[in-house]
């Protein structure tokens, strides 16, 4: 027991590892590409947003600059509108865009949407408010170094909220901007009044001015991402748990099954050889029966031969005697007469022992018969044989109300009439003789008692009681073979009873047997 | 009446024989008791042959058998009798010292008028050969003897 716990915990340790570490590490595989796709897509959706607005804000520079700025510079030479005219709020896109968004982002607040935070910067702006800081700056000078990077984004931690920062170049100098942008005496002297410092002038071709940049915030998008990654890891890994449960399930299913079919092939070859020793059995059980039936035969023939040729001599003895007595009295004395008085007793005697045995022994082979039997009127019927009323004093017997019990009437009867016959024996010499018959139900079996007021027995010789040719008393104080009581043994055994004897010298007796119910 | 029919007894034990001869004649009866020693002799009186061929041909009026009797058993003589036309009415006793019970189905089965133990007490056993010679010898009628076919 204990060497094959100590065997199997290791093994159940390393199956279930197994379990957990492969399912957790798939899990983590999964959950990584998913959260990388799920990143891209969300950051890229995210760009789109910011192109578009981006793209859009540059479709209106671009209208300013190529068709709201020519029709100005049109009508200034056609002198339609005053050579010393310049409104940046009608001419400017940086100005005219700029606050164009913050009235988008107006918008986007009466929506409930979040604000887009929108700056186009440059490192030599008319306007303080478009002056790039040092990031910006060196980003403009990124795009200008390296001509062939169209955009520039990064994720950046603004008080714990993330953003998606995004950058194009913008504004590549060519020889219409340098109209306002050249040299300070060539712009239209407006402008020059109204910008007196010289940012925005001195630009030169080929190169970007000004970066647009946006920042959108993109923690929805990536609480969108965790929660999804995390739900579809959660889930995947449930899968695969269950997967792996499911063929380590199949897996002790087919070997419970395989076990089971083993067993069951155990049993029928225990079946196959429990019959096969059966009908050995059952084949000795025959032979032995047959042997027994031989000796059982034997054993009746040898009876039929007592019975036959041991009475014979003993009738001849007896016959013989008779007619010594009848013929030739005359010519016996007394001691004469005595000697032959004995001869005929000694015959007789032996011929009771002899028919005792006889009876004795068919008692126990003679075929059992199983029918009810009423004690009562078996008792009556014994009693009526034993005691003709003729003792004096007269037996006082003092019969109970008996069951009825099953068994061979015959047999039984035998039991009552030697018990009966005992007790009316051993009370003869009583002055006031007294026999009882009782009966109680104990454990499941009918127990009945005979008890005497007779001359009884010492208790030191009950076990003398029940054997063969065991007697307790002279031939000369009470007769008697000896076989009686055995009789009576082996027929309650015979029914699958017991017999035992309880008794007092000179205080009676008491015979016990018991039948099952 | 003409001549008394003769009692057959068929006993193999001599001093059986005796005792039971004694007990015959302690009845006083007039018949003739013809013993012999087993079964064949038995059949040989009653179809008057072999060392009764010379004998007259009359049935007796009994025929008294013992059972254990060497060559012939008593039990083989019955059956010999209640098969043969001429001797199956005969009244046959077994007088035997067997209490066997299967003798005793047996002997009725085949026939038999009366079955008697020999009782061990030889007082016991005159009564009963009296009881038996006296009722089949002197009181049984039986049918005429043209049923003998001799």
């Amino acid at each position: 027991m204990n060497i094959g716990s100590r065997d199997t915990e290791p093994g159940k340790l390393t199956g279930i590892l197994k379990v957990i570490a492969l399912p957790v590490l798939i899990t983590m595989a999964v959950a990584g590409l998913i959260y990388y796709a799920l990143s891209a897509f969300f950051l890229s959706d995210a760009e789109d947003k910011i192109r578009n607005v981006l793209f859009s804000h540059r479709g209106l520079h671009h209208y300013i600059q190529r068709v709201m700025l020519p029709s100005y510079f049109k009508a200034r030479d056609n002198s339609e509108v005053n050579k010393s005219y310049y409104s940046p709020e009608i001419l400017s896109s940086s100005f005219i865009v700029r606050n164009m968004h913050s009235f988008y982002n107006e918008e986007m607040r009466k929506a409930g949407l979040p604000e887009v935070y929108y700056k186009m910067a440059s490192v030599n702006p008319r306007n303080p408010v478009n002056m790039a800081d040092e990031f910006e700056g060196s980003l403009i000078r990124y795009f200008n170094e390296n001509r062939e990077v169209r955009e520039y984004r990064k994720i950046i931690n603004i008080d714990g909220k993330k953003y998606l920062y995004y950058a194009i170049p913008f504004l590549e100098t060519n020889s219409n901007c340098l109209k306002c942008h050249g040299k300070r005496q060539d712009a239209p002297p407006g402008l020059q009044n109204l910008y007196p410092g010289e940012g925005g002038f001195n630009e030169k071709t080929g190169v970007y001015r000004a970066i647009e940049s946006i920042r959108m915030p993109i923690n929805d998008e990536i609480s969108a991402t965790l929660i999804s990654t995390i739900s579809l890891s959660v889930g995947i890994a449930v899968m695969i748990i269950l997967f792996f449960f499911n063929k380590r399930l199949k897996i002790r299913v087919s070997d419970k099954t395989a076990s089971l079919e083993a067993e069951i092939n155990e049993h029928r070859q225990a079946r196959v050889e429990i019959q096969r020793l059966n009908s050995e059995l059952e084949q000795r059980v025959a032979e032995r029966t047959s042997q027994l039936e031989s000796a059982n035969k034997e054993l009746e023939a040898f009876c039929y031969s007592v019975s036959h040729d041991l009475r014979a001599p003993l009738r001849h003895i007896d016959g013989y005697v008779d007619l010594l007595i009848s013929r030739c009295r005359g010519g016996l004395d007394e001691k004469g007469l005595h000697y032959v008085d004995t001869i005929a007793s000694s015959a007789r005697q032996m011929g009771i022992l002899i028919d005792d045995l006889l009876q004795f022994s068919r008692t126990g082979r003679a075929e059992m018969r199983n029918e009810v039997i009423d004690m009562n009127q078996l008792i009556n019927e014994v009693i009526e044989m034993l005691d003709d009323g003729s003792r004096s004093p007269k037996i006082e017997w003092a019969i109970e109300k008996l069951p009825q019990v099953r068994g061979d009437y015959a047999l039984i009867r035998q039991v009552w009439a030697n018990l009966l016959g005992n007790a009316v024996k051993y009370t003869r010499s009583n002055e006031t003789a007294r026999i009882e018959v009782s009966s109680n139900f104990e454990n499941g079996e009918t127990v009945f008692a005979v008890k005497d007021n007779g001359v009884g027995f010492d208790m030191q010789y009950v076990s003398k009681l029940f054997g063969v040719f065991q007697r307790l008393h002279s031939q000369e104080q009470f007769e008697g073979t000896g076989i009686g009581l055995a009789t009576v043994q082996r027929i309650i055994n015979r029914h699958g009873g017991r017999v035992w004897a309880e008794g007092k010298l000179n205080h009676g007796a008491a015979f016990y047997f018991t039948l099952p119910v | 009446m003409s001549e008394l029919r003769p009692i057959l007894l068929a006993e193999d034990s001599p001093n059986d024989a005796e005792l039971t001869l004694e007990a015959l004649a302690d009845n006083n009866l007039a018949n003739r008791v013809t013993l012999v020693k087993d079964g064949v002799e038995a059949m040989d009186f009653l179809r008057c042959e072999g060392a009764f061929s010379k004998r007259k041909p009359l049935n007796p009026v009994v025929v008294i058998l013992d059972i254990k009797m060497p060559r012939m058993d008593g039990i083989e003589v019955l059956r010999a009798i209640r098969a043969d036309p001429s001797l199956k009415a005969i009244p046959v006793v077994m007088l035997t010292s067997s209490r066997e019970e299967r003798d005793l189905i047996q002997s009725y089965e085949l026939g038999i008028n009366a079955y008697v133990v020999k009782p061990v007490k030889f007082a016991e056993f005159v009564d009963a050969v009296r009881k038996l010679g006296g009722f089949w010898a002197v009181l049984n009628e039986l049918p005429p003897e043209n049923l003998h076919n001799h």
